[in-house]
C-alpha cells in the first residue's frame, strides 16, 4: 500500500461510515408498502445514495495521482475551541450566565498567541456583564445571570 | 393599481418605528459581522439568528433581511479596502475595486457600490412585487408530486453551485437529509435515529446545525491562520464620483442590475452566480481606459449591482413557493418556520402584511446602507484592525448563547460543538457545507411530499413523470446535472491520458 491519505480518501470513508450508520438504524424501523411508504424506506434510500457517493469520492481519491499535502490539523485550537462551548454548557444553567460566559471566552482565549492572562479575565468579565444585561434584563432570556451554585 | 395598494401596506408595515428600528439594528450588526473577514452572510445570520426569534414575525424577518443586505455590503466593503472579500460574490469586486483603492480612489469605488446596490435593490424590490403574486398563484396549483420535484430540482441546484466534486456535494445533501430526518416520524410518531436521546424526538435544531457548521468551522479554521491578514486599509480621500465617473457606472449598473435580477430567480442562483456573470458579461461590452484588473469602476460597478440584485430576487423562490435557492435562503427559510409561517404560495395571501412588508423592508434597507453607512466606514475600517484573538471569544460566546436560547435546553451546546466540530473536518476535507444545510432543511418535506405522492397514485411511482409540471422540473433538474457532469467527466479522461 504506497496509497497516501489524502482528503477524498477520508472524506469517503468518512460518508460510508455515517452512509451505514443510518442504513442499519433504518432497518429497525417498517418500510411498509410503495402505497403507504413506512418510516424506514425514505432515510434507507437516502443513505445508500450516502454510501454510493461515499465509494466514488473514495475511489476517485484513491486514484488521483496528486500527492496532496497532508492537511496540518491543530488539533489543540480545535479542542480547546470545543471545550470552551462544552464548558458554557455545564456552567450556565448552575453556575449563571456571568461565570459560563467568563469561561468560555477564557477557554477560547487559549487557543491564540500571545495569551495575556490578566486582561483575558477582564475581557471576560465585560463581555458576561455585556450579556447579562443585553440578553437577559433586555431579551428576556430566561437564564440566572448568577446561578444556584452561589445559593442565590 | 392594485400592486401599488398593496406596496404602499407594505411601506405602512416597513415605516412602524419598531420595524425601522431592527431594520436599521440589523443592517448595523450584519455590516459589522460582515466586515469581520471570515464570516459571510450565511455564518453572519445563523449566528444572529436566534436573537430574532422574540420579535414578531414581520419585524424578526425584517431584521434577518436587514442582516443579509448588511454582511453583503460588509463583505463588498473590505474587498475594496483589503482586498479580501468577506464572501464569496464579492471576490470579484476585489479585482477592480482594490485596485481602485490603491490608486487612491478607494472613496469613489465604494460610493460607486453603494450606489450601484441601491439602484439594483429599488429596480429588483420593484420586480418581486410585480411578479412574486402570479409565481405564488402557479405555486396553488402544486401537488404532493409538484413539490417533491421541485425540492429535488432545489437539491440539485445546490450541488451544481457548491464549491468541489460533484459526488462529495451530492454526498453532503444526503448526510443534510439524514440529519433532517432525525427525530419523530410525522406520520407514524415513530422516533427516527434518537438513539434513545429524548431531546432528539424533536429533531435536531436547524439553526445549530447552521451556527455549528458556518460559524464555529469557520472560526477554528480562521484560528489556524493567525493574523494573516495584515493589509493596510488604502486611505479614502474623496467620495463624491466626478462627472466622468457617473457617466461610466450607468451602464454597468443597468447591466448588472438586469443580469442579477434574472439570475437571483433560479434555484440555487443569487448573489454569487449574479456578481460572477455580471462581471464576465460587463469584460466583453465595455472597454475602460485603465483595462479590466487595472481599477476599472465598470468593474465595481456591474458585480456590486448584480449582487444585490441577486441577493434581492432569490427571496422570489422562497416568498412565492417556499423553495430557498440558497443557504442564506434556508437560514430565511428556518427564521420564518421558527415564527409559525410556513413558507409557500399561500403566504402571501395569507400572511400580506408579511410578505409585502418584508419587500419594502428590503428597499427601506438599502436606503439605510447609502443614508448610514458610508459615513460610518471610518469606523469599520478601525474595527479591521482589531486583532482577530479579541473577536473570536465573544464570536463564541454569541453562538451559545444563541444556541441555549433557541430552546432553553442545554443539549442544543452538544449538538453545536458536535457540528462545529463536524464543520472544521468538512473544512478540511474539501467539503461545502452548504449543500448540507439544503438537504437539512428540504429532507423532511422532500419525504412528506414523496409519501403522499406514492399514496394518492397509490404506490405508482410514474406520478413523478406524468404530472406535466412535476416532468419539467425533474426535467431541469435532470438536465443541469449532466450540464456539470460532462466537462468533469472529461477533464477525468483527460487526466487519465496523460498518465
Amino acid at each position: 500500500m504506497s496509497s497516501r491519505l489524502n482528503a477524498d480518501i477520508i472524506a469517503g470513508l468518512f460518508f460510508i461510515l455515517v452512509g451505514t450508520c443510518f442504513l442499519v438504524g433504518s432497518f429497525e424501523l417498517p418500510f411498509g408498502s410503495f402505497r403507504r411508504i413506512g418510516p424506514g424506506a425514505f432515510p434507507a434510500l437516502v443513505a445508500v445514495g450516502l454510501i454510493a457517493m461515499g465509494l466514488v469520492v473514495f475511489v476517485s481519491g484513491r486514484r488521483s495521482t496528486a500527492k496532496i499535502a497532508p492537511a496540518h490539523v491543530h488539533i489543540q485550537k480545535v479542542f480547546v475551541i470545543i471545550a470552551s462551548i462544552i464548558v458554557f454548557g455545564l456552567i450556565v444553567r448552575g453556575g449563571g450566565l456571568l461565570l459560563a460566559v467568563l469561561c468560555c471566552s477564557f477557554i477560547a482565549a487559549l487557543a491564540s498567541r500571545p495569551f495575556e492572562f490578566a486582561k483575558m479575565v477582564l475581557y471576560g468579565l465585560a463581555l458576561g456583564a455585556i450579556c447579562s444585561v443585553v440578553f437577559i434584563k433586555g431579551l428576556g432570556m430566561s437564564v440566572p445571570i448568577v446561578g444556584p451554585w452561589f445559593g442565590s | 393599481m392594485e400592486t401599488v395598494n398593496l406596496l404602499l401596506l407594505g411601506l405602512d408595515q416597513a415605516t412602524l418605528p419598531v420595524n425601522l428600528l431592527w431594520c436599521f439594528v440589523g443592517v448595523l450588526l450584519g455590516t459589522l459581522v460582515g466586515v469581520l473577514p471570515g464570516l459571510g452572510p450565511a455564518a453572519t445570520m445563523a449566528i444572529l439568528l436566534p436573537f430574532t426569534i422574540g420579535l414578531e414575525p414581520v419585524t424578526s424577518l425584517i431584521m434577518m433581511a436587514g442582516i443579509y443586505y448588511g454582511a453583503q455590503y460588509g463583505g463588498s466593503t473590505t474587498a475594496i479596502l483589503l482586498n479580501l472579500p468577506g464572501e464569496a460574490s464579492s471576490v470579484v469586486t476585489a479585482i477592480d475595486g482594490y485596485k481602485m483603492a490603491r490608486n487612491g480612489r478607494a472613496g469613489v469605488a465604494l460610493s460607486t457600490a453603494a450606489i450601484g446596490s441601491f439602484f439594483a435593490g429599488t429596480v429588483a424590490t420593484l420586480l418581486l412585487a410585480l411578479f412574486a403574486p402570479s409565481l405564488a398563484e402557479l405555486g396553488l396549483l402544486f401537488g404532493p408530486a409538484e413539490y417533491f420535484s421541485l425540492m429535488i430540482l432545489g437539491l440539485i441546484a445546490s450541488v451544481v453551485l457548491a464549491r468541489g466534486s460533484l459526488p462529495k456535494a451530492l454526498a453532503m445533501v444526503f448526510i443534510g437529509i439524514l440529519v433532517g430526518l432525525i427525530g419523530q416520524d410525522v406520520q407514524t410518531a415513530v422516533p427516527r435515529f434518537t438513539l434513545g436521546f429524548e431531546d432528539l424526538s424533536s429533531g435536531v435544531n436547524f439553526v445549530v446545525v447552521a451556527m455549528g457548521l458556518f460559524g464555529i468551522g469557520e472560526l477554528i479554521k480562521d484560528l489556524e491562520n493567525p493574523e494573516s491578514r495584515t493589509a493596510i486599509s488604502a486611505p479614502l480621500f474623496s467620495m463624491i464620483p466626478s462627472k466622468d465617473d457617473l457617466r461610466r457606472m450607468v451602464g454597468p449598473i443597468l447591466r448588472g442590475t438586469g443580469i442579477g435580477s434574472l439570475l437571483g430567480l433560479l434555484p440555487g442562483g443569487g448573489a454569487l452566480l449574479a456578481a460572477f456573470a455580471a462581471y464576465a458579461i460587463e469584460k466583453r461590452v465595455s472597454s475602460p481606459p485603465e483595462g479590466f484588473g487595472g481599477g476599472a469602476i465598470e468593474g465595481v460597478a456591474s458585480p456590486e449591482s448584480a449582487n444585490n440584485a441577486g441577493a434581492q430576487t432569490s427571496f422570489v423562490p422562497l416568498l412565492t413557493l417556499g423553495l430557498p435557492a440558497n443557504a442564506v435562503m434556508a437560514l430565511m427559510f428556518g427564521a420564518l418556520i421558527m415564527q409559525g409561517i410556513a413558507p409557500g404560495p399561500t403566504l402571501i395571501s395569507d400572511h400580506p402584511d408579511v410578505f409585502w412588508g418584508v419587500i419594502v423592508s428590503m428597499w427601506v434597507g438599502n436606503l439605510m446602507l447609502l443614508v448610514l453607512n458610508l459615513p460610518l466606514i471610518g469606523i469599520w475600517t478601525r474595527l479591521l484592525t482589531l486583532p482577530f484573538r479579541y473577536l473570536y471569544p465573544a464570536i463564541l460566546v454569541f453562538c451559545s448563547i444563541g444556541a441555549i436560547s433557541l430552546g432553553n435546553n442545554v443539549f442544543d451546546l452538544w449538538l453545536l460543538a458536535i457540528f462545529g466540530l463536524a464543520g472544521y473536518i468538512f473544512a478540511k476535507l474539501d467539503c461545502d457545507a452548504a449543500p448540507l444545510i439544503m438537504g437539512l432543511l428540504l429532507g423532511p418535506m422532500m419525504e412528506e411530499n414523496f409519501r403522499r405522492a406514492m399514496f394518492l397514485s397509490r404506490g405508482n411511482p410514474v406520478i413523478f413523470v406524468d404530472r406535466p409540471i412535476s416532468a419539467v422540473l425533474l426535467a431541469c433538474a435532470v438536465i443541469s446535472l449532466v450540464i456539470v457532469a460532462l466537462p468533469k467527466i472529461s477533464s477525468v479522461r483527460e487526466e487519465a491520458f496523460q498518465e
